[in-house]
């Protein structure tokens, strides 16, 4: 009855949680570029506005901060992914190609160790925030800060992800390209 | 709390977690040392960290930039230098510093120069017979005037994090910015001279007048951008906001070479960038948050006061501080932490806030062309396809000159606030 427990073998649950993680990232990576366009998108308009009434527009700046913030949030997950998160990684370099692998691995735990904690405390932060409204509009915060916990849930996978692949081909991806 | 949070710190970038997580994980633990503080505060000053208009000059600095250099711009200003420098020995390097310095003027950040500017000229230079090395040294010290010279990440950084006025830093950044793009030039031509390298390719030179006309959009954008600011008309964030747009017209309607396809790989690459470093100055919000809570920056503050008795002494610590750290430290999360704790030090000394600004950057600067840390020679190593080492003998003089600047903006403040001076007084 052991396959009927775990549905699958375990390869075939492991290419299953990789295809929809490269799926869960890319949906997040558009995400990310729907809110940066967005946020700049008011940004002009908000520009606009003042030149060509004569006074910004208030409830702009409120929207373009969220939407940025979403932005920034979301992308996360596809800089983890494509190794653009910036980090001293020259100690993971130099060493042999083994431990300079675990050392990422051991980097990538500690990444979804504080991601974890994001996502639990962000959960938190929204919930408390739940009746809280934006100054002049009938906003409620909690829109804003559920972006923690959200994007949390796509970069904890897509941590995970790049660590299944380390281990599959004994190398990360990233490093190829740099060099 | 303040040692479990270093010592931690230094543990996970040593590891090579991302810097941004890094500076969170050692907050955790800095909160769950202290033990009264809630572990809400992750959540909460993550979130306040860049909960702030200002900071979305950011991204749209960075799209403009990517928009720029896709749209065609990087090649006219090339042209355009070597029009103006190109005759001499050595013009092709001397161009290459002044591509960078116009280049500058419409992006915020020196590593996005680097690309930019370097994968036209730094195969450019080889073909001329320069030495890889020093064309790939020549590069990486040119483009971080694209942290000094207006618009600058780094500056909106310091501006945001000690309430200094973004607007007039970026007027004071047009001296140093200066400054270091002339005496990297003449450092290029001299060393050109007395090696007799870069006699080749001065019939390459273009027809001054016809550069110009073809870089005339081009240069049109940090027209916009810097009068806005300087005249008062825009915000940074609103000049950011117009840069995109001018961004736009020139890439595709003037030059006609931004495509609708290009679009997607060009907002691909500005989120994954603007996350990276917006990710850091969220975890900074945090980490700085405690730090203040501690009382260690009135600690170290009540210290450097007992330790040094004039503001020259003082200056000179805080570069041989600041030049330690630029090696180890990226530059965004160097200002995000030690800029509210040491502006407020400088500033009882008697040092202008906004000077003081300038001095941070264009040393962190430096920590951009120095190992083991420095992304600029990273860049520059990856666009000439060398090993870090090769060019380490080379960019030793580029270096020295860029530190002597350093010094002569340390110590001549109208370097940097004659420009304001000016801007405000007429």
């Amino acid at each position: 009855m052991r396959w009927s427990f775990f549905l699958f073998g375990r390869n075939v649950r492991m290419k299953l949680f990789l295809r929809v993680e490269t799926a869960a990232t890319q949906f997040a990576l558009v995400c990310a570029i729907a809110f940066l366009l967005i946020a700049a998108g008011l940004a002009v308009y908000q520009v606009s506005t003042r030149f060509i009434f004569g006074h910004p527009s208030t409830w702009t700046e409120v929207i373009t901060r969220f939407a940025m913030i979403w932005g920034v949030f979301m992308g996360v997950a596809p800089a983890i992914r494509e190794g653009g998160m910036i980090a001293v990684d020259l100690v993971q370099r130099v060493l042999p190609r083994k431990f300079g692998v675990a050392l990422y691995l051991v980097a990538t735990a500690l990444t979804i160790i504080f991601f974890a904690i994001l996502f639990w405390q962000g959960w938190a932060m929204t919930g408390r925030v739940a009746r809280q409204t934006v100054a002049g509009l009938d906003l409620s915060m909690s829109w804003a800060y559920a972006a923690l916990p959200t994007a949390s849930v796509f970069i904890l996978m897509s941590a995970l992800g790049s660590a299944i692949r380390a281990i599959q081909h004994g190398c990360v991806d990233h490093w190829e390209e740099a060099q | 709390m303040n040692t479990a949070i270093v010592l931690s710190l230094l543990i996970f970038f040593v590891v090579g977690v991302p810097i941004a997580i890094s500076i969170g994980l050692a907050s955790v633990i800095g909160i769950e040392v202290h033990g009264r503080l809630p572990l809400l505060l992750v959540a909460q000053r993550m979130f306040a960290g860049l909960d702030s208009f200002p900071l979305m000059a950011i991204p749209l600095f960075i799209l403009a930039g990517n928009l720029m250099s896709a749209g065609g711009i990087s090649y006219r200003l090339v042209e355009l230098a070597k029009s103006v420098v190109g005759g001499i020995q050595g013009g092709l390097a001397a161009s290459c510093v002044l591509t960078c310095m116009l280049f500058a003027s419409v992006s915020g950040s020196s590593v996005a120069t680097t690309f930019a500017i370097g994968a036209i000229l730094i195969p450019a230079m080889v073909k001329q017979g320069y030495p890889a090395p020093f064309a790939a040294s020549v590069q990486a010290s040119s483009a971080e005037l694209g942290v000094l010279i207006p618009p600058s990440i780094p500056l909106i950084l310091y501006g945001v994090s000690t309430e200094t006025s973004i607007g007039d830093l970026f007027v004071a950044g047009l001296g140093p910015g200066m400054l270091v793009a002339g005496s990297l030039m003449a450092l290029v031509l001299i060393l050109c001279r007395l090696r007799g390298i870069g006699k080749l390719g001065k019939d390459d030179r273009p027809g001054f007048l016809k550069a110009l006309f073809s870089a005339m959009p081009a240069l049109l954008v940090p027209f916009v951008i810097l009068g806005g600011i300087y005249s008062g008309v825009f915000t940074p964030t609103e000049a950011s906001a117009a840069a995109v747009v001018a961004a736009l017209v020139v890439g595709g309607v003037f030059y006609r070479e931004l495509k609708v396809q290009n679009l997607y790989p060009i907002l691909r690459s500005t989120v994954i960038a603007t996350s990276a470093i917006m990710l850091i100055i969220s975890a900074a919000a945090l980490f700085s948050f405690l730090i203040a809570r501690s009382g260690l920056p009135n600690e170290i503050a009540s210290s450097i006061k007992g330790m040094f008795e004039s503001k020259y002494s003082f200056l000179l610590a805080v570069n041989l501080l600041l030049l330690v750290v630029g090696m180890f430290i990226e530059t965004a999360a160097a200002i995000l932490v030690l800029a509210p704790i040491l502006t407020p030090v400088a500033m009882s000394y008697g040092v202008d806030p906004v000077h003081f600004g300038l001095i941070i950057v264009v040393n962190l600067a430096l920590g951009m062309i120095t190992p083991p840390l420095g992304v600029n020679l990273f860049a520059a190593c990856a666009v000439a396809k060398l090993p870090v080492e090769k060019i380490i003998p080379q960019l030793l003089w580029f270096v020295l000159t860029v530190f002597a600047a350093l010094m002569i903006i340390t110590y001549v403040p109208a370097v940097s606030l004659w420009p304001v001076e000016f801007i405000n007084g007429s």
